[in-house]
């Protein structure tokens, strides 16, 4: 089989959201120069958008479009939303309506905080408990605030990233701890299929690892993946297997 | 350019009067024209957006996570992505109806994913039932009927593993791999026929636009 007739194979898997993820890492990388596989997806797309209308065609209930009238103003596009210093009944229902997998993350990145805190007994023990504290205090600050998005990433492990503006705070759980001669790699794609590196981060040991600084994205992310890749840097492309992938 | 195949999705959809959707509202303009209205911010806009593609959304939504909850949880996330993010979406790539549609499909095979209870439910005899649908509604609607039967004229044509491995994968949410061990067939195999199936699909669905007056952005 040529490189073109797998390239081509690969579209369609990726057209179809059903790619393996080494697949997924290998076409996306790919991707980015080839302008023959963007059209190859693009027309991929045209057509299954046709099975849509292949499946019973139901009448979603009326509830639904109030629903998203009602999303549509809590999105915080609609007009300005209070400060996030603290919790207001609105937001608190809507951090109820998250979804189990969240609140788990969420609730996981809580009690951390919790136990950091009480472990200490309100002093923290050095500078790293102190800054992992702070992290996870924002992070959850972040995830409660109006306006942050939460993208749910699955694969290895667990993550929650909780995107606000250009920032984007991670919360993960289950990715093992890298050694000095790795690192992980947050990548954004763009709906173009361009992917870039978003920013490095470590695993440390325990539950929960929170990242609050240094992984910035741009307004026309549309997917978000982790990598762990050789070296202290991000690559210039994805070598290392997808561990995590989310779309915004 | 082979993006002609929508077309006629869109004018059809145009002609159904739907949830929400003010028949006096916008009707000069076209998906774009609305797309833009909503990128600045205009919630009429995206309202009749929901009036042309609520239906199709909810309907492929509910076909993949075969739940009715997790369906209106799907669309209502694919609304609101299209109110924040309608920036995204790019025309030299493809219509809005391809957009929107790629988006409802990923968001529901991410969700059916998670839920994989709700997956198990879903044997590879459901996900090519093609039982023509009884629903007052679609007796009602002959333009949304006559597409519908001839997307499935054209699945039907398809050879029947290639048919399979785009449903399982479409209306299923598999992967290759999975669909492998589900088929009993080797990885190549499943991506050599899905990419057979495909390029068939695209073949029957352009000829099937062939009598299409109507092009995207063409109210």
């Amino acid at each position: 089989m040529s490189v073109h007739e797998r390239f081509e194979e690969l579209a369609v898997g990726h057209a179809l959201n059903a790619l393996e993820p080494e697949d997924e890492v290998t076409f996306l990388t790919h991707l980015r120069g080839c302008a023959a596989c963007e059209r190859a997806v693009a027309d991929h797309r045209e057509s299954l958008a046709h099975l849509a209308y292949a499946t019973d065609s139901v009448e979603p209930p009326a509830a639904l479009l109030t629903r998203i009238r009602a999303a549509v103003q809590e999105s915080g596009t609609a007009g300005p939303f209070p400060a996030p210093v603290r919790l207001e009944p609105r937001r608190q229902r809507r951090t109820i309506r998250m979804t189990t997998a969240v609140v788990g993350v969420a609730a996981s990145a809580v009690l951390v905080m919790a136990l950091l805190i009480s472990d200490v007994g309100l002093h923290f023990r050095n500078r790293d408990l102190q800054a992992r504290g702070q992290a996870i205090q924002s992070a959850v600050t972040s995830l409660l605030s109006p306006g942050a998005r939460r993208v749910e990433l699955s694969g290895t492990g667990q993550a929650v990233a909780i995107v606000h503006g250009h920032q984007v705070d991670l919360v993960l759980a289950g990715l093992p701890v890298n050694d000095r001669n790795s690192v992980y790699v947050l990548w954004q794609q763009t709906a173009s299929g361009r992917v870039t590196a978003a920013g490095t981060f470590d695993m440390h040991g325990g539950q929960v690892t929170v990242i609050h600084q240094g992984l910035n994205i741009g307004t026309d992310t549309q997917r978000l993946l982790v990598t762990r890749e050789a070296g202290r840097t991000a690559p210039v492309s994805a070598a290392g297997p997808l561990l995590l992938s989310g779309t915004i | 350019m082979k993006t002609a195949v929508i077309p006629s999705i869109v004018r059809t959809a145009r002609r159904r009067p739907a949830l929400g959707d003010d028949p006096n509202a916008y009707p000069g303009l076209d998906d774009r024209a609305l797309i833009g209205r909503v990128s600045e911010r205009d919630p009429a806009a995206l309202e009749a957006l929901y009036g042309r593609y609520g239906r199709p959304c909810f309907s492929l939504a509910r076909r993949v996570v075969r739940d009715e909850q997790h369906a209106q949880d799907v669309v209502q996330e694919v609304f609101l992505t299209v109110w924040r993010d309608a920036g995204r979406f790019d025309p030299a790539r493809g219509s809005f109806a391809s957009w929107l549609l790629t988006m409802t499909h990923h968001k529901s095979v991410d969700r059916v994913r998670r839920e994989e209870t709700h997956r198990k439910r879903a044997t590879t005899s459901d996900l090519l039932d093609d039982r023509p649908d009884p629903g007052p509604a679609v007796q009602d609607e002959a333009w949304s009927t006559l597409r519908r039967e001839r997307v499935r004229q054209a699945l039907s044509t398809l050879p029947a593993p290639q048919r399979e491995a785009l449903a399982l994968a479409y209306f299923g949410g598999y992967t290759q791999r999975e669909i492998a061990g589900l088929t009993d067939t080797p990885l190549g195999t499943v991506k050599t026929r899905m990419l057979a199936g495909m390029k068939r699909l695209r073949t029957s669905l352009t000829g099937l636009n062939d009598g299409a007056v109507d092009l995207e952005g063409t109210p």
